[in-house]
């Protein structure tokens, strides 16, 4: 491979490390906050998605930001309402238990979805995406390209997820987030609302899922699978980077896109790259994750008694 | 003296139906009345459908038996099921189809040898992670198989399926009809079933069992009382795979077809469901969750017009359930029956 075919893999990568690092920092919330794997991440996405979709062909005239706004809101609710009725309530579940319940909303929504979306499955949002074009630009003295979309999803994941981080830091939420994190009844004991802080952290996932979602969603089948990937590889991502952190994760969502993108590459894999490209992405992720099994920044986890 | 001998022939039957195999016996005898009453009649009741849909029960609940294993004994919860039926399917599919002179019994060894040897590499890949994350890695596990069936064309045919056209032994090897080769494959089947539970209870009541449960309550404790974790989990994760696997052949066996949308993470939520359901634990419960995830639309809704036209509606009970069982009933079918009989024998005594 030459030096600006490198380079211009790395670009590809950029927006699929928008769309991942998305899912994957709404999975650590949760998982920090409520001590849960949530396997409805994805189909939380998947629901926004379609609502946007829905919004913009169907029902409204309003601009197709008005409709993201709209579908975000939908993911939002909606993970806030697994909370509140749900992982609430299974507070004294152990985590696997926990696990198990978003199986079943996972399993709940998947079909449930294509039936309230009936009208819209497998329809792709023509003329209704914000851009189509492709923009070149110079780096390093090579012509790069990358879609605007493409870019437009990079940028926004990249402020969104600075915005998310610096809430965390600075704000009261994210001392009661990172409070919570760390040891829940004793947050409670401080004073801390822990059932707000856990409601509000599944809502903000649901959220940053949906926008990762609207640009998978941009310019494809819309169908119920759409976020499979996305779900998978930012469970990955949390256990290849370590989940005992925010910005761990982080990293494996970048390192994963990188690693799919260079597995696709016809020059670098053989003609057939695209049809193994998943199979070689998912091989290669789990041999680091069996050479680091405690994440690439995580700390060794012991368990007191 | 007649009163004597009746009263301890009755003793005996007594503690004959006490015997925890009694149940998986009269599981087996009605399953093989089904087949019986099908014959007798000349199928028109039970219908063949209704008949396939009872052995892909069995087929599903041989799965549900190896996850008892994980779920239920080591407490652990794996989404890599699929792909490992899939995997004793194709095996199962490819040998019988281009290697036409090798017996049914080798083609199944080799099944589970496959089986298990990928199940020790991903075993002791997914055992050195925490236990709550052995279900993210084994569900990028059955991401690699479900890739691999739908590309690796020479080995699977990839989406389009691979099939066999005849039921091995009975219509290959004793030469009979069709019809009869499926009947004698169905008693088959019932036979294999039965037998899995009496092992998986022996397996369940021996000193691995009782390991394995000491490791789901407390890893820590467990340790310390010198139970060794990679063995116990792994060795877990490899009864599971060995189950899983010969599912897969019999899957191939009796239905002859399978295709990668067979294998999706869905079906390995299935199990799961069909597991809880049960009482993760109880072996009549496994069978009875798996008659309710996966058999209750084959046989009787398959016939109202509503069920077919919305089949998730089915699917939809089935995740509303995993979530019912999990947050209040976590003793699932089990814990009903007892219950019940609970209840009844305090009417009982109230009565007295």
């Amino acid at each position: 491979m030459s030096i600006p075919e490198i380079l211009q893999t790395i670009i590809n990568s950029l927006p699929m490390i928008g769309r991942y690092t998305l899912v994957t920092m709404g999975i650590v919330l949760i998982f920090r906050t409520t001590a849960t794997t949530n396997f409805a991440q994805g189909l939380i996405a998947t629901v926004g998605t379609f609502a946007v979709t829905w919004a913009s062909l169907l029902w409204t005239d309003l601009p197709l930001w008005v409709c993201l706004l709209m579908g975000i809101a939908v993911s939002f609710l909606l993970g806030m309402f697994v909370d509140v009725a749900l992982i609430r309530r299974a507070r004294h579940i152990t985590p696997s238990g926990k696990q198990m319940i978003t199986m079943g909303v996972m399993m709940i929504l998947v079909n449930v979805t294509p039936v309230i979306f009936r009208d819209i499955t497998l329809w792709t949002r023509p003329g209704k995406s914000f851009s189509t074009g492709i923009l070149s630009f110079p780096l390093l003295g090579h012509t790069m390209n990358i879609t605007e979309m493409g870019l437009l999803g990079f940028g926004l994941a990249a402020v969104v997820l600075a915005a998310v981080f610096a809430a965390l830091k600075f704000t009261k939420w994210g001392l009661g987030v990172r409070a919570t994190a760390a040891n829940e009844s004793v947050a409670q004991m401080l004073g801390v609302n822990t059932r707000v802080i856990t409601a509000f952290s599944w809502a903000l996932a649901g959220g940053l899922a949906a926008l990762g979602g609207f640009f998978t969603g941009a310019g494809t089948a819309l169908n119920v699978t759409l976020m499979g990937n996305a779900q998978v590889f930012g469970f990955l991502a949390c256990v290849l980077g370590g989940f005992g952190s925010f910005p761990a994760p982080i990293l494996g969502a970048v390192i994963i896109p990188l690693i799919y993108n260079f597995a696709g590459n016809p020059n670098l894999m053989g003609p057939n790259a695209g049809m193994w490209q998943n199979l070689i992405t998912f091989v290669a992720v789990l041999l680091l994750i069996l050479i680091f099994p405690n994440g690439l920044l995580g700390k060794k986890y012991i368990k007191k008694v | 003296m007649q009163n004597a001998h009746d009263s301890q022939a009755s003793g005996r039957l007594k503690s004959a139906l006490r015997h925890p195999f009694a149940g998986f016996v009269l599981i087996g005898v009605l399953l093989i009345g089904l087949q019986l009453t099908a014959i007798l009649t000349d199928g028109a009741w039970p219908k063949s459908s209704m008949l396939n849909g009872f052995a892909s029960v069995m087929i599903y609940a041989i799965v549900g038996y190896g996850f008892t294993f994980l779920l239920g004994y080591a407490g652990l919860a794996s989404l890599g099921t699929a792909g490992f039926v899939g995997l004793g399917a194709y095996i199962t599919a490819y040998a019988l189809k281009n290697m036409p002179g090798v017996p049914y019994v080798v083609v199944l060894l080799a099944a589970l040898l496959v089986s298990l040897a990928l199940g020790a590499i991903v075993g002791f890949i997914s055992l050195r992670i925490e236990g709550i994350f052995l279900a993210i890695v084994t569900l990028g596990l059955s991401e690699i198989f479900y890739q691999l069936f739908n590309n690796w064309l020479d080995f699977t045919n990839g989406p389009n399926g691979a099939s066999i056209s005849k039921y091995p032994i009975f219509q290959t090897l004793l030469g009979m009809s069709r019809q009869d080769a499926q009947k004698a494959f169905y008693i088959l089947l019932v036979i294999i079933t039965v037998g899995l539970m009496m092992l998986t209870y022996n397996l369940g009541k021996s000193s691995t069992g009782r390991a394995m449960l000491a490791m789901k309550n407390s890893s820590s404790a467990a340790q310390a009382m010198g139970i060794s974790l990679l063995k116990y989990r792994l060795l877990a994760f490899l009864l599971s795979t060995a189950y899983a696997g010969l599912g897969g052949v019999m899957f191939m066996s009796y239905l002859r077809f399978s295709a990668p949308q067979n294998y999706t993470i869905m079906f390995s939520l299935n199990i799961l469901a069909a597991v809880l359901i049960g009482g993760s634990r109880n072996l009549i419960g496994t069978f009875m969750g798996s008659f309710i995830v996966f058999g209750i639309t084959p046989i009787f809704l398959q016939d109202i017009p509503f069920f077919r036209e919305n089949p998730w509606v089915i699917n939809v009970t089935i995740g509303l359930i995993i979530i019912l069982v999990v947050m209040f009933y976590p003793g699932g079918l089990t814990q009903l029956v007892n219950n019940v009989k609970a209840s009844f024998k305090k009417a009982d005594r109230r009565l007295s």
